[in-house]
């Protein structure tokens, strides 16, 4: 074997490698993704009751403030 | 965010009780507990005042400060709650309010100090909103139903008002500004008289 044979074997091992390491990326991206949602969840949650359970101006009270000018 | 406070206008309040009924009944509080009560000061005397109470929702609330197991916490809105799961009954609070909000039952033996209760705004707790557990411990939470608390919402002369500080402060500046202070409000003189125009008397000879 010559070395231009061990050059062009050394190479194609490059491409293996770099395409592997570019499909694991991509395979690895949405778990990712999916990890961030999952991080995400919890802070959802935790302003669930503010957002759905707090103060707000409503019908009912904007007619209490309105009686309570009199 | 709106903060939310309460503010008793004290030239109104003609001490009927309402609001502390409607919030015993609204929130089913236990015999002995009054999360509000009417004060009135200089009973019976011309000029008296009457004044609707309960926690104040302070913004440096000194109940926070002092208790040890840090239990209080207060929302967004600026409401001071506390969890009862965390309460151990200390009654460090109740020497630190200078309103004597927080109660505590006294239904069992020997004296036993239950958890503290007070005022929510009808907030509730920490639970799920509108859940049993919140309600059997807090109360009801009208705020999550989009309303203000039961007992400035009941007031017939809307002398307690409860809900957004910024929206109550432009009303009550509204009032004195319309109505004036002291003797130059409407009704004083009918009701205790006027050094300069002394309430009219009754004539004489007139049945007895």
């Amino acid at each position: 074997m010559t070395d231009k044979d061990n050059l062009n074997t050394n190479l194609k091992r490059r491409h293996f490698l770099l395409t592997a390491g570019v499909g694991g990326v991509g395979a690895a991206a949405p778990v990712v993704a999916v990890r961030s949602t999952g991080d995400a969840a919890p802070a959802t949650d935790a302003t669930a009751k503010n957002e759905t359970g707090g103060y707000r101006m409503t019908e009912h009270i904007a007619n209490y403030y309105r009686t309570a000018r009199v | 965010m709106a903060r939310m406070k309460f503010i008793c206008d004290a030239e109104r309040c003609i001490e009927c009780n309402g609001c502390v009924t409607a919030c015993k009944n609204e929130h089913e509080v236990p015999w002995g507990v009054n999360r509000r009560r009417v004060v009135t000061i200089n009973d019976g005397v011309p000029g008296e005042r009457s004044m609707s109470v309960a926690c104040m929702h302070c913004s440096d609330a000194p109940c926070m400060a002092v208790c040890p197991v840090d239990c209080f916490y207060r929302t967004d809105e600026g409401v001071v709650l506390h969890d009862k799961d965390l309460c151990i009954g200390c009654g460090y609070c109740f020497y630190a309010c200078p309103f004597g909000a927080p109660q505590f039952p006294q239904a069992g033996a020997f004296g036993l100090r239950g958890k503290m209760d007070k005022c929510t705004f009808c907030a509730g707790g920490p639970e799920k909103n509108a859940s049993e557990d919140e309600f059997r411990k807090y109360g009801r939470n009208r705020l999550a139903e989009g309303k203000l608390p039961l007992c400035a919402e009941v007031c017939s002369t809307k002398a307690l008002l409860g809900g957004d500080a910024d929206v109550l402060a432009d009303i009550y500046r509204q009032r004195v500004t319309t109505r004036g202070k002291g003797a130059d409000i409407w009704g004083w003189s009918t009701a205790y008289g006027k050094p300069d125009a002394p309430a009219q008397q009754p004539e004489a000879g007139g049945k007895s």
